[in-house]
């Protein structure tokens, strides 16, 4: 019985850490004490039948979960988060891609060819990706947290990081001769 | 009388906790007990609703965490009780107005027997 308790309790803890971290820093604490305290009301009133009332307590806070991730990105701290975070990455694939540019204008402009606007967007998506997979990385050695606690996030990031450098130095090599203005380099 | 134009109209779970902190703090428990006293058993608030509706109020001031701190050995120290604030009482009296005036609005229109009508 005891164990079984410990289990439901554990378990609302559990689904209580899906709350936005604000909400679950404020009123995690109290909404697990009134778990606990309706909890134990169950308990008292055993004869009810216990199934179905921790299972609606489940549920309802499942609900409220949703409505306040749903609020978080309405109130727009999310997107907000996101714009922060992709301005550096933004930046620095535009300082890689406007040299390459200028240089296909100004070496290209001669050949009477339309601009290739595909291949700077993959050229400037690519850096921006680069970046974004990056950053949890470089996040986690400045705060001094151990890289090898997530051994396969890292893993999978790592082979996402050499598969887009690869690609990106692919491109840039088989279109340099293009940018350097060598006519029919295609 | 309430200033109804300066306080938006309250949803039922907001009006609720209001009614239920008007009478003393109360902790979150304490708070769905006495909204099923209120109500007579017809409203049921989860933790869920309940939580999600504190967050905002506390947001917009009209709840706050109170200081009061129960014996530790009668109930958890770490315990949070609310208490309505000003403001929060305010927005309650401005809610009761508008639901007196719908009331006498009704009497009005005799959609509501005089027989069952409360002493407004």
């Amino acid at each position: 019985m005891i164990y079984e308790q410990n289990t439901v309790r554990t378990l609302y803890k559990k689904l209580l850490a899906l709350y936005p971290h604000r909400f679950k820093e404020r009123l995690g604490e109290s909404m697990e004490q009134t778990f606990n305290d309706l909890y134990r009301e169950q308990i008292r009133q055993t004869d009810r039948g216990m199934f179905g009332p921790i299972l609606w307590l489940f549920f309802e806070t499942a609900i409220g979960i949703f409505r306040e991730r749903l609020l978080l990105i309405s109130e727009g701290d999310i997107m907000q988060a996101i714009l922060i975070n992709l301005k550096a990455p933004v930046l620095i694939s535009s300082i890689l891609v406007i040299p390459f540019m200028v240089m296909e204008v100004v070496n290209r402009r001669s050949f009477n060819e339309g601009f290739p606007i595909p291949l700077f967007v993959f050229m400037w998506v690519l850096p921006m990706l680069f970046i974004v997979t990056l950053m949890p990385i470089v996040r986690n050695v400045r705060t001094g947290n151990s890289l090898i606690v997530r051994p396969v996030s890292l893993l999978i990031r790592v082979v996402i990081l050499v598969f887009i450098a690869w690609m990106w130095t692919s491109i840039l090599i088989d279109q340099m001769p293009c940018f350097l203005g060598i006519p029919n380099c295609d | 009388m309430a200033d109804t134009s300066s306080n938006p109209p309250l949803t039922p779970a907001v009006f609720h906790i209001l009614l239920a902190l008007s009478s003393g703090e109360r902790h979150g428990y304490g708070i769905m007990k006495q909204v099923e006293a209120d109500s007579q058993g017809k409203v049921s608030m989860g933790p869920g609703t309940l939580y999600g509706s504190l967050k905002r109020m506390l947001d917009a001031g009209l709840v706050r965490e109170s200081d009061k701190r129960v014996d530790p050995e009668m109930d958890d120290e770490r315990r949070i009780y609310y208490q309505i604030t000003g403001a929060g009482a305010e927005a309650l009296a401005a809610e009761l107005e508008r639901y007196k005036r719908i009331v006498t609005l009704a009497q009005e229109r005799k959609l509501y027997p005089k027989t069952f009508a409360y002493d407004l």
